[in-house]
């Protein structure tokens, strides 16, 4: 599979990481490679069964009651900008 | 000429005494930011912990829709990035708990294709200047119910989505507020002709199961207005404008490349033991059932008992004041009407069902008259007490004693000769005047059907003399 | 004073429960050298002189009054992708840098009577082999200032071998314990998958991830992992095998013990290596071991699936790094422009974040993350049928000795110097590095590999391997 620059950037653009030209270049040789690397490999055997879980994994058990987490001013100190209480950032165009 | 193929996709946030992943609390109303910990705000370090509760709650969901229940599922993690999504990802389920449901609406069926747990994001308030984000919501768990595309009509797609609600509520599941965003519905729609079926649209933000009908209803014609011009249906998610009344296109939230799934490396497979599936099958009473029980048992109209299942408090109300001695019939009417006027009035009703009975109980024996007992049933509302001190205290307690009552009759009667003629020539208003005059008398206490009674008797005897 | 740091954890343990010497002596001795090497070697981000002098003090008060732990009072470097509350914890990124955790890692809880020395240095989230990508500087290897100590845990390995630490913790992902343990001459265990809680570890892969003890000896390793070891139900991944008694597995023999050796895996080193490795193993055959080649052929296969599941899960984990809610937040007036301008994380790891985010798209397989895990359970399947043959498997660490801070690598073909130690981290063995003598007077290491939850075999020929050999014991000549 032909990977093309545009790919490329598409993939920068999902991963939100601002690359630079330089970047992209060389991104572009690193996945080509990865995908002829991968392409080469022939897969040995898998065994029949995919094997239940090794541990039996016992019932989740109901959490009962609930545990104070973190105060509202602990959250708020964390924050690079917070506005009454809540984490603030630019306004955002998409509706939900 | 076209047929509408509707599907819906239906979040329901459990009631669960804690978050899905973490012992947050999940009650609703907190100060911004005050209900998160580690693991809910995404933060480095933090891990997962799958809550039984939830699973419990999941299971009883799915036992409710006639689901088939996956012994193994899977969680997964989808990757999109926004503000109220914490770690960037939100942890889902690939292989989901429970597959294959039915729920039975009579006059149609709905098929569930898939029902799976997966928790809530923050949520983002937007103002002008910025967007501010409280991650109280962030981790509380929720399910994901998809029906198959089997819908036809709006209505169906309202009533299913009523009927799914009231199932919810009554099995204890969720308390299903769309107005506090505990139960939430997208709708997909096509449009399906003789030369084919249109492309699949996506409609958000309905918000009540009114705008889920009229958004339905709008799209129809949309599209069949299209299809009649010969234009194509574009596959779009499109948000329901309520103001505006009509479908907007939407700006989608992740670019192509989609959600890039990961299984979650952090929980392992979700393996169900019979123990557990058996624990879910036992439902409480759900609404059809108790709807034909309701009329089988108690002799409800139809109509009265569709009413009164709705509501369960209502109709838990009304079972119980028929436990305590009320008459069926009585109760119902009464549930319907003042309760259900009242409870609208003030969520909280400091009177029990019992005290109901015993007020019914009352007007039955002639002891208050059904006027009196709307405004005993007030003060109930107001403070709670006892009804029989209540008629007392008001004066309201009816009297019924004959030989009081015909002692004011005779003396109405006495004192109002001329209406007395004009009864007596056929002026039937003339009676009412009489019963007004005499139930003064009575400091408006007469029981009014026996004080009817005997004013007809004095009035009688008055003529004899 | 000269000798505490040539003293063993358990000696410094009955030198304190005898009070004869008082954690808050050992504690300033061992700042001091931190101190004193921390230009030279840059092991430390953070060196946390108030938190531990009263962690020290503490230990010393409980202990007039209760009988302490083995461990406690007994001081402790911890490797900065390990979170504690009180100093930041920076991954070694700008993303971080003034990141102070709220809560502390399930390690930390542990071992909260151990004075917190300091958060050392590690490649940039852990990502790495040679400790160059950290945002605060390289560290430099105490035997030969002008060599890498290996990665990740680069600092957690410079700071035990300069006894700037009596020991240290470290995370293990694909070798990043093993390896720079083997280049700093001292002792790296990665327990078995599962054993220590991650709850804690920043996630690099969650799959692979790790915690493990650095020290001087075996012997002082499995006093580390005694108490670092077990059930966390605040941990989803964690094992609920029961934790053996490890002292107890510290026995110096290996008579009847069958150690394979894979052939392929000393064919790939520098020849002086294979050759340290070799020797070593003759001599335990010596000590009534015996010794036979195995085949492990997978090469292509390793690097391959590490490279798709390791940057996947990365990709994955690092997607909370948005400048959001903490950490560095950029400029940016919309929200993609916050998101771009907030994630500056270093060259490394950003190509990691972009081979990862490719191998989740689904853009290409075999180029995904589900043929990684296909070719990680092959691999896994493997050397399971290796330890029907034999118990243990011995055999070098890395291809070759510590290499020089300057010079490029071809960043794929960097991979292949992780195939002798990714195999583990891919099926969840332990597996631990000692060293094993010396390459034009640099450290070489010998890695041992076993079942799952089979510390007791790696402990016993490890300690055997140390009670017959000296070369744990040697220094660096650059320190003193």
């Amino acid at each position: 599979m032909e990977i093309t620059q545009e790919q490329v950037k598409k993939t920068a653009a999902m991963a939100k990481l601002r690359l630079s030209d330089e970047e992209i270049e060389s991104l572009h040789r690193l996945l080509r490679e990865l995908v002829a690397r991968s392409a080469g490999i022939s897969l040995p055997e898998e065994e029949a069964s995919t094997a239940e879980p090794g541990e039996a994994a016992a019932a989740p058990a109901p959490f009962s009651r609930p545990q104070p987490g973190l105060r509202q001013e602990e959250v708020v100190a964390l924050a690079p900008a917070a506005e009454r209480g809540f984490i603030r950032v630019p306004r955002v165009m998409d509706h939900e | 000429m076209y047929e509408a193929v509707i599907g819906l996709e239906v979040h329901v946030e459990l009631l669960t005494r804690t978050k899905l992943f973490c012992r947050c609390s999940t009650q609703f109303g907190a100060p911004p930011n005050s209900q998160v910990c580690p693991v809910c705000l995404g933060l480095p370090g933090a891990l997962p912990v799958l809550n039984g509760e939830a699973v419990d709650q999941a299971l009883k969901a799915a036992a409710a829709l006639n689901c088939r229940i996956n012994r193994i599922s899977t969680f997964a993690r989808k990757h999109y990035f926004y503000p109220d999504q914490p770690k960037g990802y939100q942890i889902t389920q690939t292989r989901p708990l429970a597959e294959g449901g039915r729920v039975d609406l009579g006059a149609f069926q709905v098929n569930i294709a898939r029902l799976h747990l997966e928790e809530d994001a923050g949520k983002s308030i937007h103002t002008p200047e910025c967007t501010l984000v409280d991650y109280n919501r962030s981790g509380i768990p929720l399910i994901e119910i998809v029906t198959e595309p089997c819908l036809r009509t709006p209505a169906q797609a309202r009533e299913f989505l009523e009927h799914l609600r009231l199932i919810m509520e009554y099995a204890g599941i969720s308390d299903c507020k769309m107005e506090e965003g505990s139960l939430r519905c997208d709708a997909n729609i096509s449009l399906r002709g003789p030369g084919g079926s249109t492309a699949v649209v996506e409609i958000k933000n309905l918000n009540s199961f009114r705008a889920l009908e009229r958004a339905l209803a709008y799209e129809i014609r949309r599209q069949s207005r299209l299809l009649a011009q010969g234009k194509a249906v574009a596959a779009q998610t499109l948000r329901w404008d309520e103001a505006a009344n009509r479908t907007v296109v939407m700006r989608s939230k992740e670019e192509a490349g989609g959600y890039r799934y990961l299984p979650e490396p952090d929980l392992p497979p979700l393996i169900l033991d019979e123990a557990a599936i058996a624990r879910a099958c036992r439902l409480p009473e759900l609404p059809l059932a108790r709807k034909a029980r309701f009329i089988g048992a108690y002799g409800l109209s139809e109509a009265d008992a569709h009413i009164l299942i709705g509501d369960r408090m209502l109709a838990d109300w009304f079972e119980a004041a028929v436990a305590a001695g009320a008459r069926p019939r009585q109760a119902a009417n009464w549930v319907l009407g003042e309760v259900a006027r009242l409870r609208k009035e003030t969520r909280h009703l400091p009177f029990t069902p019992a005290d109901l009975a015993r007020l019914i109980d009352m007007t039955e024996r002639g002891a208050v008259s059904v006027a009196g007992a709307k405004k005993v049933l007030a003060v109930l509302a107001e403070r709670g007490g006892d009804p029989e001190q209540i008629v007392h205290s008001l004066g309201l307690a009816q009297v019924s004693d004959r030989e009081q009552l015909a002692e004011v009759a005779r003396q109405a009667v006495a004192e109002n000769p001329d209406a007395v003629r004009d009864y007596r020539s056929g002026k039937d208003r003339a009676l009412r005047f009489l019963l007004g005059k005499a139930m003064k008398l009575s400091r408006g206490r007469a029981n009014p059907q026996l004080l009817r009674e005997l004013v007809l008797q004095a009035i009688a005897d008055a003529e004899r003399l | 004073m000269n000798e505490l740091k040539s003293l063993s954890l358990a000696e410094l343990s009955e030198l304190l429960a005898a009070r004869k010497l008082s954690s808050v002596e050992l504690t300033s001795y061992y700042l001091e050298r931190s101190r004193k090497y921390q230009k030279d070697i840059n092991g430390y981000i953070t060196i946390t002189e108030d938190l531990a002098l009263a962690t020290a003090r503490r230990a010393d008060e409980l202990r007039t009054r209760e009988e302490l732990p083995p461990l406690a009072g007994i001081p402790v470097a911890v490797k900065d992708n390990i979170v504690a509350r009180g100093a930041p914890t920076t991954c070694a990124s700008r993303v971080l840098e003034n990141y102070v955790s709220p809560f502390d890692a399930a390690v930390v809880e542990k071992l909260s009577l151990n004075p917190l020395l300091g958060k050392v240095n590690l490649d940039e989230f852990a990502m790495g082999a040679d400790n160059k990508t950290s945002a605060f500087g390289p560290v430099r290897n105490p035997w030969d200032l002008q060599r890498v100590p290996g990665g990740s845990s680069g600092g957690s390995a410079a700071v035990v071998a300069a006894g700037c630490a009596p020991f240290s913790l470290g995370s293990d992902t694909g070798g990043s314990i093993r390896q720079p343990a083997a280049f700093c001459g001292v002792t790296g265990f990665k327990p078995t998958y599962g054993r220590v809680s991650r709850r804690g570890l920043v996630a690099f892969a969650s799959s692979l991830d790790q915690i493990g003890p650095l020290a001087r000896s075996i012997a002082d390793c499995a006093l580390v992992l005694q108490a670092i070891c077990g059930h966390d139900p605040a941990d989803a991944t964690s094992a609920r095998q029961e934790v053996p008694d490890f002292r107890a597995c510290l026995q110096a023999d290996v008579r009847g013990l069958r150690l394979g050796l894979p052939r392929e895996n000393f064919a790939c080193c520098d020849e002086e290596v294979a050759g340290a490795v070799e020797e070593a193993a003759r001599q335990l055959e010596l000590a009534g071991a015996t010794v036979h080649w195995v085949s492990m052929p997978y090469r292509d296969e390793v690097v391959t699936a590490y490279l798709l599941i390791a940057t996947a899960e990365a990709a994955s984990n690092l997607a909370r790094f948005d400048g959001v809610k903490y950490g560095y937040r950029g400029q940016g007036q919309t929200l993609d422009e916050l998101y771009t301008s907030s994630r500056i994380f270093g060259a490394t790891v950003r190509r990691r974040l972009m081979l990862g985010t490719f191998a989740l798209s689904g853009e290409d397989c075999p180029a995904c993350y589900e043929q990684g895990l296909r070719l990680g359970r092959a691999i896994a399947r493997h050397l399971d049928s290796l330890f029907r043959q034999c118990d243990v498997l011995l055999l070098p660490t890395a291809p070759t000795v510590a290499f020089t801070l300057d010079g490029e690598q071809d960043p794929l073909a960097s991979y292949y110097n992780d195939i002798l130690t990714i195999p583990a981290n891919l099926a969840g063995l332990p597996a631990v590095s000692v060293p094993c003598g010396l390459s034009s007077g640099l450290p070489v290491g010998m890695q041992l590999m076993a079942p799952r939850f089979r510390e007791d075999l790696l402990l016993r020929v490890g300690h055997t391997w140390q009670c017959l050999t000296d070369w744990h014991q040697r220094w660096p000549r650059e320190v003193n």
